[in-house]
Parts: structure tokens; C-alpha cells; sequence
């Protein structure tokens, strides 16, 4: 066996590790910005669900009533003298909150959906596309609006049938790769060795829908703000005096002969926000692509 | 134990041949670490004549003739030595001027047959589009298409030239790629492993063309292949590369038959050989270094089952080892322990 | 031990709605402790009796029996006994093991599976004996598939398919993807793991050098076929059909003497298109001896020597044997004496 010394010979190609992928993703520009923005919003949205926000959001003082920007309110302040800063940073929380579960919800049931049905293929693929297809040819927000309409308002509720929407989205982002996956010859080999079908798909199959999924789970909480914000500026969502981004926009909408920025400043909050998590999406689409996931 | 060698000459002078089509000299490339990747190969090609280029996987072959052709990828650059080719340099040379050396000078065809064709494009007009590059007429260029798709043994060549590369087998696109190699009269072609891809009867076709059109023609043939029954095959001269460098040069028979460097004498020691028994083969421990790993000395030397104590610290040139074969080893086969 | 009789495998033709037969009627025999070599172009159908074999398809009709037990038909549920009896190795030693699972935990997972071992040391243990078994140390446990070379990588397969302790091994062409010094290293280690282990081998191969080095018995197989099977010195140095004997010419040998005394020229004309195969004898558009009876009828297998079956008309008829199984009266004795073969061209 003097083979074992001389087979040992020096490994061939580079070791990626995990960590060069952050500092990659912070090098592309656009995964950079997308970075500082999500991170800012998040930072805030923390804050302000410790309670640390400059004024309590519900807090109402007559004497401040359409405040313009100044030194002491940096965003205004509305028609019950509340501070605008300190509104939209709690309306940052139930955004995100709503936008994270409901793409919780979305992502888990879409993924194994798709899992199954590019596993399985025939009939099984065949049903859970068909399904797919039929919601898919619904426009996301309407769809909301009939679940909500159905289900009633509120957070929860909403960020139900927002999962419920999107969904699809993650039933084709995932069903791609395994489709192509199981001709691959280490999910043969598998197969080969006697290894069982839930193994195969959660051991085997999972872990490389990872890139995929989370680019697609970025750029899906952007889509759940804005719809979000659509459902709470229709009255449907988000429920006053709960602070909202689309609510605000809602009430500001009346307001703007008294002061713009009680329109400008939720709109532009929901624009940057959705902004930010779509470059965070491009950034990770570059830097995980599965091209040079060797 | 050999000590020192006495005397020592070059195999390869330091002058290029003034009568070779293609001389190289010192040619080194790097790769974009800044390490090079081929580093003092010097080889020469005589008209008409046919030089194979053999070794393992990563050695440098594509990279040497690519930068023959001036068409390296981006990234890799030629950082020294000269490529005179017909006595011009193409190492400096400007691309205007490489544009009119590319197909009537030198062409190249590769081992994909499939990524070598525009696959858009019918076959006839990729072929004449190489004409009209060279000032031919519409007219002209096609009927020359056609002419060339025949002598490369494309049956119904007035049909074939409509046909776009998806209509045909590997074998026939193989030959298409052959015919726009071919269609402006080179002086050398360069064949980067053209029958990889190909079935062994297909690949036997394709070998017996080139020999065939080879000998119609004149024309120079470098065939870069690690396969060295189409050494055995089809070429008078060979070179043996080994981590960018130049590790054996000389007449095929000769170095068949008497090996000079422990890598060749290795690589042919790893074959069944045919007619005979079948005893175990001879294996070459490790893997050849990366570009910029290599070991100070002799780059083969954690592989060398005949290194000396010199051979962990000098690089040895290529030494002359008479019968026109030259070796970059320290140790003659003569001193080789068996 | 291994027993395939009359297989076709057919899968659909999108465009046309036919059926390709990949495999189409074949049968062999491997004994135990034997390595057959199938050897034939691309598309004739090798990688699909190797799936076949392993039940990674199912065949359309026909029987294969693997130690006495039927593959054909039974359902996936109830071939636990088969994957502990044969296993795969495949071509592409970069696809074929998992990016994300190291080494160790890669093996490990078949020795789990199959409840070969107890957890814990009982297990490294193994991982490490079966790492030495195909000539790796220990520490390579601990690395990831992208930090091994060519031969490292295929070397692993190797071992993770002799975790579960086969008695059977098929070798999808797990030479093409490597470098001549590596193949040398896999083929030496292919032998005496067949010495140490008692294992049988299919061996797939398009190196004819290599078939002949390694195996006992060769097949050569031609659009979906077998045209030629017989004992590794038969169909290597004395081969009957004109099929081989054209694949034998088409591959250089690497010795320049030999080869300038060859006659290289080559066959003439394409591989057919698998999916509509030439009526009667398959290789007649590219055989020199072709006659009218080869356009007409497909020539079955026949046994021209001992263990040695060829399906070609023309070369039956030289011996002796009529095409469709008698023995011609008025024809010269069917040989047995193998120097009497050997003077064939
Ligand atoms: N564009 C590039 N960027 C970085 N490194 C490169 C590039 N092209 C080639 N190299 C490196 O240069 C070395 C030589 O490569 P080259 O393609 O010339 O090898 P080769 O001998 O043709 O191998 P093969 O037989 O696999 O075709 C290799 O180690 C390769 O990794
Ligand atoms: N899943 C499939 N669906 C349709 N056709 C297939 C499938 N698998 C194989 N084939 C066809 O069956 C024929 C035989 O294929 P197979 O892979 O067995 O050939 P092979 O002898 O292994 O060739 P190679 O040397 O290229 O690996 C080919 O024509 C191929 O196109
Ligand atoms: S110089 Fe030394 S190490 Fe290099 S090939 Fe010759 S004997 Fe081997
Ligand atoms: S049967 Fe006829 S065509 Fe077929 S191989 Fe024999 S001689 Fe050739
Ligand atoms: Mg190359
Ligand atoms: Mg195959």
C-alpha cells in the first residue's frame, strides 16, 4: 500500500470560506449601499421597538401642530403635533415586521413546494404547477386584498395574506435548480447508495437552494413593503393609531396643503427602504451565484 | 551518483533559427496572480513539419500557443522572450498588424468544436467571413467556402455551406472548424487538441485529414494533445511541457524509444502497453505544482524518483542529450537508478 | 452473479415521438470475482446498462438478475438488498460528491445509512480504514471536495461506494476525466482492491488500452448492441468483428514504431443517429465487408470460439456458422484451437 503517502499530495484549487462572501458582497457597490440602507432602517426600527424614539409616537402636543422640519423635530411634526421622526421609525416596525413574516411564511411553504415538485416530478410537479400558475395569473395585490377582505384587517392578517401571495415566487425559485439538480451526479450517487428520499431532499438537495432562495427572500420583503404599504393606505392593513409608512402616506395625502413633508416624507421612507432592499438583492445575486459555488 | 555535470550545451540555441516558420525563445506568461504560468520555453518549427506538444493537465500547452496567435485571455500576459514568426516578432507587434497574420499566416483551430463556430451563423459564411477580412470579393469568398469544405471531406459542400453548426455531428463540425482554419492558405496550424471531443473513429478521420492536407499543402502542423498515441501517430518532433517549462525535446522515435527526462520516462511508463502482459503500471506519485507554487530547483523534483541533492536547488536548463533530444534534468538516463 | 438477458431500454424522442432504444436486446453474463469491459462510441448505450445495472432506470422489458434475484420491474421501495450489493462509480469525479459535505462526513453518511457501523469511534474508525483502502490518509477526512485533485476526488467515490460493502462494483468511464499518470494510479488501485476485496467489476470504458489492461472479458457494444464479447486477449490481440477491429485501428498506439507499420486508414462516414438506427446489420454504412444480407438482416450473436460470440454475417460464415444458428456442413469446422483465430484479421 505505498500508494497512501504519494496520493496525499498537495490539495489542488482555493478554500472559500464562508466569510469572504460578506466582505464580497460589501465590495460590489450596489450590495454596499444596500447594506448601509437595510442596516439603518433596521437599526431604527429597533429602536424605536425599545422605545427609544425621541418622542413617543402616539404622543400628541397641541402646540406644535404642522411643525415644519426644524432643529427639534428634523422631520416635522403632524396635525396633532406628533413627531413625524419618531412615527416613522415605529412605522418602520410594523413594515418590517409584517414584510419579515409574511416572507417567512412565503419562503418556507414556497421552498418545499418546490422542492417536491422538482423532486418528484410527473404528476406531482405537474398539480403544484398548475396551482402555481393559477396564482401567479392573479396580480399579487388584488389577491391580498381579497385575503385580507376575507381573513379581516390588522397585522397579522395582513402579513398572512401577503405570505399567502408570494408564496409562488418561491415555489419557481426553488423548483429551478432541483430540476436541474437531480440529473447531477452526487444526487445520483445518492440514490445509488440507498439513501432515502427525505434525505436526499433536505440533506442533499436543501442547502444548495440556499443562494436562490435568499436573493429571492431580499428582493421579496421589498415587494412586501410595498404591499403592505398599499393594503394600510387602502385601510386595510396596519390599523390606526398603530403607526404605518402607508398609513402615513394615506393621512398625509389630505394634509399636503398644510405641509408636504406629511406626504414627502413617509413616501420617500417607503422608496428608500425598497430601494435599499432590492440593491441588498442584486449584491447577494452577485456574490452568490452559484457559477463559482465550487 | 552523478556529482556535477562537466560540460553542458543548451538543446536549444539562444539565437532563433533564421530558417524556422516559428521560433520561440524564452518566452515567458503570467496569469493574473502576477506568477507565471509558462515560464523559458523555447521551441522551433520548420516548414512542413509537424511538432507535438504533450503533457498532463494545467502545463501550459493552450497558453503557449495561444500567445503564438497573440490571443491570450484576458488576464495572462506575455512578460518576456520572443515569438518570431517567419522572422517577425509577434511578442510587440500591434494588432493591426496581427490581424493580417491571423489565417494566412497562422491558424489555430481548438478543442471544442462547438464553441469554435458562431453558432448563428451558416457554416459557408463563417468560412468566407475570414476572406472578406482578407479583401475577397462576396462572390469569391464563397465559392472558396465551398471549394474548402469539400477538400475537408464534407460530402454535398454546396449544401453543407446553408447549414447552421447545429445541424451537424462533432465530427462534421470539427472539420467545418478545420475549413475556416484553413481556407487562407496558413503556413502553420495550430491544433489545440482538436479530437478530445471526438469518438476514436471520428478522431481517426480527423487525424488522417490534417496528415492528408498537411501533405497537399506544405504546411506546418503544431498538434497540442496528451495523448501520446497521437504523438506516436502523426508527429517527427516533440516537445514534453511540465509546469511552463520545457521538460524533453526531440525526435518522437528517439524519445520514445530512449526517454531523457524522468517525466516522460514516467508518462510512458504509465500506459498499458499494448501486445505485451499486463503487469501493474508505473505510477507518478503527487500532482503537477500550480502557477506560482512552484518548489525552488527542479519543478519536478517532489515528483522525481531520480533526484539528487542538486535538484532541491537549481533549475536545470535544457541540456543537450545528443541525437538532437534535449532534457532540463541534472541526472542522464544513464545514472538512472531502475 | 450478474445476469442480463434480451434488455431494452427505449426512452422518447420529444420531436418525433419514437422511441430511442439506448439498449437494445442485450445480455451478458459477469461471473463472480470477474471483470467484464464494455467498451463502444458515444451514445451506444454503455452509461444506460450501467444505470440499468444499478437501477438508476428501469429497463422496458427483458430480465437482469443480480445473484439470482430479478431488477426489472420490482419497485424502488424494494431494492435495499441492491444497493448493499452492487455499486456505481461514476466519470465526473467533480460532479459526483457533494460540494457542501466534507470527506469524512460524506462516507460516514453511507456507513449510517446502511447501519454499518455504531456512531462515534466505531465510525472514524471505519472512515479512516476505508480512506487507507483506497490509498488516502486520515486527514483527508476533514476536506472539502474542492480542496482535492482529480484522482483524490475519484479515489473518494471509490470509498464511499465500497462503504456499504458491495459485491459488485459498475465503473462508469472512471478514468476519461483524468490525467494518463493519475488513470495509472485508480487502475492499479481497481486491481488490488479486486485481490483484497473479492469484488466483481463491470468496467466502462472507451480506452481500449486501458479495457485491455484491466478486464478479463470485453464487450464491445455498437448503437444499443452487442457486437463482439469474448476473453480480454481474444477481442484485444485477435478481434473478429469489423466493428472492433475498426475501433482497434482508430485508437494510436503509443509507440511509433508500431504505428508506422500500421495501416490507420480510417472508417468511412458518421455514427448513425441512436435514435433511427440502419435497418438489418447496424455498422453495414460503415463496414468494408458489407454484403446484401447485412443491409437485409440484423445478425444475431454467435459463438465462434470458446466464450467468444461476434454478430456479424461474414465473419460467422468464414467460420463456419450460419447466421441463423446451424452449423454450415459444406463450411470449414468451427475452430477451437485459439491460434486458429488469432491468424484472422
Ligand atoms: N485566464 C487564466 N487566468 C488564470 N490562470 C490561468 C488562465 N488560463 C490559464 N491559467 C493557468 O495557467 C496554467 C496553464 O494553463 P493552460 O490552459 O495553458 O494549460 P494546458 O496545458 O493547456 O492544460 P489542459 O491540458 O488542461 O488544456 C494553468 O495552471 C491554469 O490554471
Ligand atoms: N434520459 C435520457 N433521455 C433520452 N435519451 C437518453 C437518455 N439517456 C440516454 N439517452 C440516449 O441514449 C443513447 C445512449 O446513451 P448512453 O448515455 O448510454 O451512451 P454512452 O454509451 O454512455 O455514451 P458516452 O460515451 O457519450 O457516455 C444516447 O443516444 C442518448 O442520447
Ligand atoms: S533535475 Fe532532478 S528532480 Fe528534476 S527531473 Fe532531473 S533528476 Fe528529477
Ligand atoms: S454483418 Fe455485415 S455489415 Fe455487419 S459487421 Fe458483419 S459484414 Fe459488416
Ligand atoms: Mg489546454
Ligand atoms: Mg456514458
Amino acid at each position: 500500500m505505498s500508494d497512501i503517502a504519494q496520493a496525499s499530495g498537495a490539495p489542488v484549487g482555493a478554500v472559500p470560506s464562508r466569510r469572504p462572501r460578506l466582505t464580497r458582497l460589501w465590495r460590489t457597490k450596489s450590495g454596499l449601499a444596500g447594506t448601509i440602507i437595510v442596516g439603518v432602517a433596521i437599526i431604527l426600527a429597533v429602536l424605536a421597538a425599545l422605545g427609544l424614539t425621541p418622542y413617543g409616537p402616539t404622543a400628541q402636543d397641541p402646540t406644535v401642530r404642522f411643525q415644519s422640519p426644524t432643529a427639534a423635530y428634523p422631520l416635522g411634526t403632524d396635525q396633532f403635533g406628533r413627531d413625524v421622526l419618531s412615527r416613522i421609525m415605529s412605522g418602520l416596525v410594523s413594515s418590517l415586521l409584517v414584510a419579515v413574516s409574511s416572507v417567512a411564511i412565503a419562503a418556507t411553504i414556497g421552498t418545499l413546494f418546490g422542492l417536491i415538485a422538482g423532486f418528484f416530478g410527473e404528476w406531482v410537479d405537474r398539480t403544484i404547477m398548475r396551482i402555481n400558475d393559477v396564482f401567479f395569473a392573479f396580480p399579487a395585490i388584488l389577491l391580498a386584498l381579497a385575503i385580507v377582505s376575507a381573513l379581516g384587517s390588522g397585522w397579522r392578517n395582513t402579513a398572512l395574506a401577503i405570505g399567502i401571495v408570494f408564496i409562488p415566487l418561491f415555489v419557481r425559485v426553488a423548483r429551478g435548480p432541483v430540476l436541474a439538480l437531480r440529473e447531477v451526479d452526487y444526487i445520483q450517487a445518492a440514490r445509488v447508495l440507498g439513501f432515502s428520499r427525505t434525505r436526499i431532499l433536505l440533506r442533499h438537495l436543501l442547502p444548495n437552494l440556499g443562494s436562490a432562495v435568499i436573493v429571492q427572500v431580499a428582493l421579496a420583503l421589498s415587494w412586501a413593503i410595498i404591499t403592505e404599504s398599499s393594503l394600510s393606505f387602502l385601510g386595510l392593513g396596519t390599523q390606526p393609531p398603530m403607526p404605518s409608512l402607508g398609513l402615513m402616506v394615506s393621512e398625509g395625502r389630505n394634509l399636503v396643503g398644510q405641509g408636504a413633508w406629511l406626504l414627502v416624507v413617509p413616501s420617500v421612507a417607503i422608496v428608500i427602504v425598497v430601494v435599499g432592499l432590492n440593491l441588498l438583492g442584486d449584491g447577494l445575486r452577485d456574490v452568490l451565484d452559484p457559477k463559482d459555488d465550487r | 551518483m552523478t556529482g556535477e555535470q562537466p560540460t553542458v550545451d543548451a538543446a536549444v540555441p539562444a539565437e532563433p533559427d533564421p530558417d524556422a516558420l516559428l521560433s520561440v525563445r524564452g518566452l515567458r506568461i503570467t496569469v493574473p496572480s502576477g506568477a507565471a504560468a509558462v515560464e523559458d520555453v523555447s521551441f522551433d518549427v520548420h516548414p512542413g513539419e509537424t511538432l507535438g506538444v504533450v503533457g498532463e493537465s494545467g502545463c501550459g500547452k493552450t497558453l503557449t500557443m495561444l500567445s503564438v496567435m497573440r490571443l491570450l485571455p484576458p488576464g495572462t500576459a506575455i512578460a518576456g522572450g520572443s515569438i518570431l514568426l517567419g522572422g517577425e516578432d509577434v511578442a510587440p507587434m500591434p494588432e493591426k498588424q496581427l490581424r493580417r497574420l491571423r489565417g494566412s499566416k497562422v491558424a489555430m483551430i481548438y478543442q471544442d468544436p462547438m464553441t469554435s463556430l458562431n453558432p448563428l451563423m451558416r457554416i459557408g459564411d463563417q468560412i468566407a467571413e475570414g476572406l472578406r477580412a482578407h479583401g475577397w470579393s462576396r462572390s469569391d469568398a464563397r465559392d472558396k467556402a465551398i471549394e474548402v469544405l469539400g477538400e475537408v471531406g464534407i460530402p454535398k459542400p454546396q449544401r453543407a455551406a446553408r447549414a447552421f453548426p447545429h445541424e451537424f455531428s462533432g465530427g462534421m463540425r470539427q472539420r467545418a472548424v478545420i475549413a475556416c482554419a484553413l481556407v487562407l492558405d496558413p503556413e502553420l496550424l495550430i491544433a489545440d487538441e482538436p479530437t478530445t471531443a471526438l469518438d476514436p473513429t471520428i478522431q481517426q478521420q480527423v487525424i488522417d485529414l490534417v496528415v492528408q492536407l498537411q501533405r497537399d499543402r506544405g504546411m506546418a502542423v503544431v498538434w497540442v494533445t496528451h495523448d501520446l498515441g497521437i504523438v506516436a501517430r502523426l508527429v517527427s518532433r516533440m516537445l514534453v511541457m511540465y509546469a511552463g517549462r520545457v521538460a524533453e525535446a526531440g525526435p518522437t522515435r528517439e524519445v520514445f524509444r530512449r526517454p531523457s527526462h524522468p517525466y516522460t520516462s514516467g508518462l510512458l511508463g504509465a500506459l498499458p502497453s499494448p501486445g505485451a502482459g499486463r503487469e501493474d503500471l508505473i505510477q507518478m506519485p503527487g500532482a503537477p505544482p500550480q502557477p506560482g507554487q512552484h518548489p525552488a530547483g527542479c519543478p519536478f523534483q517532489p515528483r522525481c524518483p531520480q533526484a539528487i541533492e542538486r535538484c532541491a536547488t537549481d533549475l536545470p536548463p535544457l541540456l543537450d542529450r545528443g541525437r538532437d533530444q534535449g532534457a532540463a534534468c541534472w541526472v542522464p538516463p544513464e545514472d538512472w537508478s531502475a | 452473479m450478474l445476469r442480463l438477458t434480451d434488455v431494452r431500454k427505449g426512452f422518447p424522442v420529444r420531436s418525433t415521438g419514437e422511441e430511442l432504444w439506448a439498449v437494445d436486446g442485450v445480455s451478458f453474463e459477469v461471473e463472480r470475482g470477474e471483470i467484464l469491459g464494455i467498451v463502444g462510441e458515444s451514445g451506444c448505450g454503455k452509461s444506460t446498462t450501467a444505470k440499468l445495472i444499478v437501477r438508476l432506470e428501469d429497463a422496458t422489458s427483458g430480465s437482469i438478475h443480480l445473484d439470482g434475484n430479478e431488477l426489472v420491474g420490482v419497485p424502488d421501495r424494494d431494492l435495499g438488498w441492491l444497493r448493499r450489493t452492487a455499486q456505481l462509480v461514476f466519470q465526473d469525479p467533480y460532479a459526483s460528491l457533494n460540494p457542501r459535505l466534507r470527506v469524512g462526513a460524506a462516507i460516514a453518511e453511507v456507513l449510517r445509512v446502511h447501519e454499518r457501523t455504531r456512531k462515534g469511534q466505531e465510525e472514524r474508525d471505519r472512515v479512516n480504514e476505508l480512506l487507507g483502502l483506497v490509498g488516502l490518509s486520515a486527514d483527508f477526512a476533514g476536506r472539502y471536495p474542492h480542496e482535492l485533485s482529480g484522482g483524490q476526488r475519484q479515489r473518494v467515490g471509490i470509498a464511499r461506494a465500497l462503504a456499504v460493502e458491495p459485491e459488485l462494483l459498475v465503473l462508469d468511464e472512471p478514468l476519461s476525466a483524468l490525467d494518463v499518470s493519475v488513470q495509472a494510479e485508480i487502475v492499479n488501485l481497481l486491481k488490488r482492491l479486486r485481490t483484497e476485496l473479492g469484488l466483481t467489476y463491470v468496467f466502462i470504458s472507451h480506452d481500449l488500452g486501458m479495457v485491455r489492461h484491466l478486464c478479463d472479458r470485453i464487450a464491445v457494444m455498437y448503437l444499443g448492441q452487442i457486437v463482439e464479447i469474448g476473453p480480454w486477449s481474444q477481442v484485444a490481440d485477435a478481434a473478429l468483428h469489423p466493428y472492433t477491429q475498426a475501433l482497434h485501428t482508430a485508437v494510436p498506439i503509443p509507440d511509433p514504431e508500431l504505428e508506422a507499420g500500421r495501416d490507420a486508414r480510417p472508417v468511412p462516414g458518421e455514427l448513425p443517429d441512436p435514435a433511427n438506427p440502419p435497418p438489418g446489420c447496424r455498422f453495414h454504412t460503415r463496414c468494408p465487408l458489407a454484403e446484401d444480407v447485412c443491409r437485409r438482416d440484423d445478425p444475431p450473436l454467435v459463438r465462434l470460439g470458446t466464450d467468444h460470440d461476434v454478430a456479424c454475417h461474414v465473419v460467422a460464415r468464414e467460420h463456419g456458422v450460419r447466421t441463423d444458428g446451424s452449423t454450415d456442413p459444406d463450411g470449414p469446422s468451427q475452430p477451437s484451437d485459439p491460434s486458429d483465430r488469432a491468424e484472422h484479421p
